[in-house]
């Protein structure tokens, strides 16, 4: 299977006014379409920066993050956050002033996808996460955190990319809805072909993939590979 | 066009804070819309009234002490007394001259010209021309006038007008101690009518009875205003002898004739007044006399020294003259002592100059008639002195080219009609000008301002202009604050919101507008219904305030300019108004429509910064990456 992202001696510095911390060290591995990835870790150890990187959301210190081949530097990273790779968080980060219809709508809008498409997309998306239609115009905040992440997940399809990361995505639910969200995302890359990356130090989530990375200090190793 | 769309979602699902934002910003811009407009309309206010009011200073020496003064009455056969002002030294006007008195007219001692009469008819004095004469009689028998005595009226040398009698009572009335007159004498004497003194007190009986007046004499003065020494006594009365005529004293008497003669046949007198602005008189300051026709003597009249004059309308209609027609003035003599009112009613003309010569003409020139003013009531009666002469004629002080210093007739001190200068209006100038008068140390003499009710006026306007200030200062911090707290609360705490729209892949450019469109669309319409509130509540004030402050501008140049500019229409309509109103014209120069332009700039400018600190908080916002926007809106 062709590998859609490679991570080549990936470093990253947080750099601020008074200190500089070292969150990655030479990070060296590769995703591929149709498998779930799950990488583990400790708070602080790097995962969720290392996520990030992969999201396009800031680029190394040292070393390259490859795209199908295109150095992600070069790329137009607002365009690779639109249309290629999209993020879940643990705090799903819903727009709370639009209804669920409208946050999956979003980065089709911002892809200049006519309204009513959209809308009728949307709700394709939001049924394939099983959410009940009752809910589609209802505001974030007033349904279950179950529910709202499912809602991200449907907008992190929306937006039509191969590449879905996923950052602690079961760390605010209960085990009933993260067994949910699991078999959710084990499906989207099993079955649509997503390249699944997902952060986490749930075990239940990490025996879900196909491949579990170990992350250490900024460091990464292979724990389990498919 | 969606990003916007979405804005606008945010902002109706937020209506509280919307509301709220859209309120206290409407009303923070009424507030410096309000207060700027008034700030404006006050400052305008102020420049108008400084254009159209005149401040003026009358100078006048005030005298030292009073004495009493015996005075004798024959028919009450006792004296009656009198205080009399005794004064010192004449001051002169050049005290006036000192630093910093800033003065925009004068300060100057006006002299009036007597001019000759020419061919000019003048209307004659209500009740009669006085009768003046200078007559050779004789008494019937020897007597000694302490009562009325019988004369023989044998010559009429000069009288206003004929006495047609053959013999006339003659009593020297305020003399105590008259002397003899000869029977087989003749005497030539200058007479007056006399008055109904009251003989039947006495058990005598009332008879018409002449009074004597003073004969030839002179008050001749340099021009430093000394008086000039004069062999000419003024005795009422000499004795006619053989070759009389051919004598010193003689040619005195015939000249003084001659003197009234040149006077003109009614004995009217033609007054012409140089000044250097005629707000400087009292009668066209205070707008009793106002104009009629044509235009005042303007400025540059008084610097040229342009031969235009200022006729009164009695004098034009008399003698059919209107505006532009030429003016022929031949001056023979000034008074610097009168104005010439006081001084048309007390001249008989006897006066000669020092020489005992008739004073001849210094300055002849036509003057164009450039306007003819009217007066009202207590223009030219009174004998206060501000009042005008009848037949006044108003020249530039400059067009008077040859000197007049052989020609001073009289010369006295500084008086309120005579003396004036015109200073800037306002409380604080008159305040300099006293402060700097007093500190020149000089006593006696006494300097009244007359400024129409400007420094009332000027401290309503200011304290409303200081009021202004507050409230424009008060709306302006207050937007500030309000711009500020909002923009940190529509875009600086929106980071959440612009990091996770900037991981779905939002670009910088998208990110701003998704976060400005909704605070430019509250900022514009707070702006726009700000201004529109601010420019209501602006008005209201103005006209509030040109109600409280009701001032007459017959005490200033506004009636008069502002009259000139109506029509025959407008003029009506007030007329009628003023019956129900008498204060209409006292509204007539305040200005109470409110600029537009004031609040649009102000609510402009608020928007301006509005726009500016959204953008501030935008780039704070956009300026890092969306990894580090991600933590920082995570914290």
């Amino acid at each position: 299977m062709e590998k859609i992202i490679e991570a080549v001696n990936v470093s990253y510095i947080y750099q601020t006014k008074y200190q500089k911390t070292k969150a990655l060290s030479e990070v060296s591995c590769s995703f591929e379409r149709g498998k779930v990835y799950a990488i583990t870790g400790k708070s602080g150890s790097g995962k969720s920066t290392f996520l990030s990187l992969l999201a396009g959301l800031d680029v190394p210190t040292e070393g390259t993050l490859v795209v199908e081949g295109e150095d992600m530097r070069k790329m137009n990273r607002d365009a690779y956050r639109l249309n290629r790779a999209s993020v879940i968080y643990q705090a799903f980060h819903l727009f709370p002033l639009l209804t669920v219809t409208e946050n999956v709508m979003f980065p089709m809008e911002l892809q200049h996808v006519p309204a009513k498409e959209a809308k009728a997309r949307a709700r394709e998306y939001l049924a394939k996460v099983d959410l009940p239609e009752t809910l589609y115009k209802k505001m974030p905040g007033m349904i279950s955190g179950g529910e709202q992440q499912r809602v991200a997940i449907a907008r992190a399809i929306a937006a039509g990319g191969e590449i879905l990361l996923a950052d602690e995505p079961t760390g605010n639910l209960d085990s009933q809805n993260e067994k949910v969200i699991v078999d959710l995302l084990c499906k989207l890359a099993h079955e649509d072909n997503y390249a699944v990356i997902v952060v986490t130090h749930n075990e239940a989530v990490a025996a879900a993939a196909d491949v579990v990375y170990g992350m250490t200090d900024g460091m990464l190793s292979v724990v389990r590979e498919a | 066009m969606r990003i916007a769309t979405n804005s606008l979602k945010r902002l109706a699902r937020t209506p509280v804070k919307t509301a709220l934002f859209f309120l206290l910003l409407s009303f923070t811009v009424a507030l410096v819309c309000a207060g700027g407009s008034l700030w404006k309309l006050c400052g305008d206010n102020l420049r108008r009234f400084e254009e159209i009011f005149v401040t003026i200073g009358t100078v006048e020496q005030t005298p030292e002490r009073t004495q009493q003064q015996a005075l004798w009455f024959a028919d009450k056969e006792d004296y009656r007394y009198y205080n009399r002002a005794v004064y010192g030294e004449t001051i002169s006007p050049d005290v006036l001259d000192f630093e910093g008195a800033g003065y925009l007219s004068g300060p100057e001692q006006r002299a009036y010209y007597e001019a000759l009469p020419q061919d000019y008819v003048f209307k004659e004095m209500e009740g009669g021309l006085w009768q003046f004469m200078v007559v050779e009689a004789s008494p019937y028998e020897d007597c000694v006038p302490a009562g009325p005595v019988k004369m023989e009226l044998k010559n009429v040398l000069y009288s206003t007008y004929p006495p047609n009698v053959v013999y006339f009572y003659l009593c020297d009335h305020n003399n105590d101690n008259p002397e003899t007159l000869y029977a087989d004498k003749t005497y030539v004497m200058a007479l007056q009518d006399g008055f109904a003194h009251d003989w039947a007190e006495n058990g005598a009986e009332a008879k018409f009875e002449y009074e004597p007046l003073e004969g030839p004499y002179s008050t001749q003065a340099d021009a430093e205003g000394n008086r000039l020494p004069t062999d000419l006594t003024g005795d009422w009365i000499a004795e006619v002898t053989p070759g009389f005529y051919e004598t010193k004293e003689g040619q005195d008497w015939l000249r003084l004739c001659e003197e009234c003669v040149l006077r003109g046949s009614k004995h009217m007198s033609f007054p012409v007044t140089a000044t250097e602005d005629l707000n400087l008189i009292m009668a066209f300051y205070n707008k009793q006399a106002y104009l009629a026709e044509g235009e005042f003597l303007s400025e540059e009249d008084y610097q040229q020294g342009n031969k235009v004059c200022l006729i009164s309308a009695a004098f034009a209609r008399t003698n059919g003259l209107k505006v532009g027609d030429d003016l022929h003035l031949a001056l023979r003599y000034a008074n610097y002592a009168t104005s010439a009112n006081l001084g048309s009613m007390g001249e008989w003309g006897g006066r000669l100059n020092a020489d005992g010569e008739v004073y001849q003409v210094f300055e002849e020139s036509d003057y164009t008639i450039k306007g003819i003013y009217d007066v009202g009531v207590g223009a030219v009666e009174g004998g206060w002195g501000y009042e005008l002469e009848r037949n006044e004629v108003f020249i530039p002080n400059a067009s008077i080219k040859n000197s007049n210093e052989d020609n001073i007739a009289l010369y006295g001190r500084m008086k309120g009609y005579t003396t004036a200068f015109r200073i800037p209006n306002g409380s604080e100038s008159i305040e300099n000008y006293k402060r700097l008068w007093e500190a020149q140390g000089i006593d006696h003499v006494e300097i009244t301002f007359y400024d129409g009710g400007y420094s009332k006026l000027e401290g309503g306007l200011k304290n409303m202009r200081t009021m202004s200030a507050i409230l424009l200062t008060t709306g302006v911090v207050s937007a500030v604050c309000i711009v500020i707290f909002f923009c940190h609360l529509f875009i600086t705490k929106q980071k959440k919101q612009t990091a996770v729209e900037r991981c779905l892949g939002m670009t910088k450019g998208a990110c701003a507008c998704s976060l400005l469109v909704g605070v430019l669309v509250i900022a514009l319409a707070g702006s726009a219904a700000g201004s529109l509130a601010g420019q209501y509540f602006a008005g209201r004030a103005a006209a509030q305030m040109a109600n409280a402050e009701s001032f007459d501008t017959r005490f200033s140049n506004g009636e008069v300019q502002f009259n000139m500019e109506k029509s025959e229409e407008e003029m009506a309509e007030e007329s009628a108004d003023e019956n129900v109103d008498g204060s209409s014209i006292a509204k007539s120069a305040y200005l109470t429509e409110t600029d537009f332009a004031v609040p649009a700039v102000c609510g402009g400018l608020v928007f301006l910064f509005t726009v500016g600190m959204a953008f501030v908080g935008i780039y704070r916002n956009l300026r890092e990456e969306p990894l580090a926007l991600l933590a920082e809106a995570g914290k």
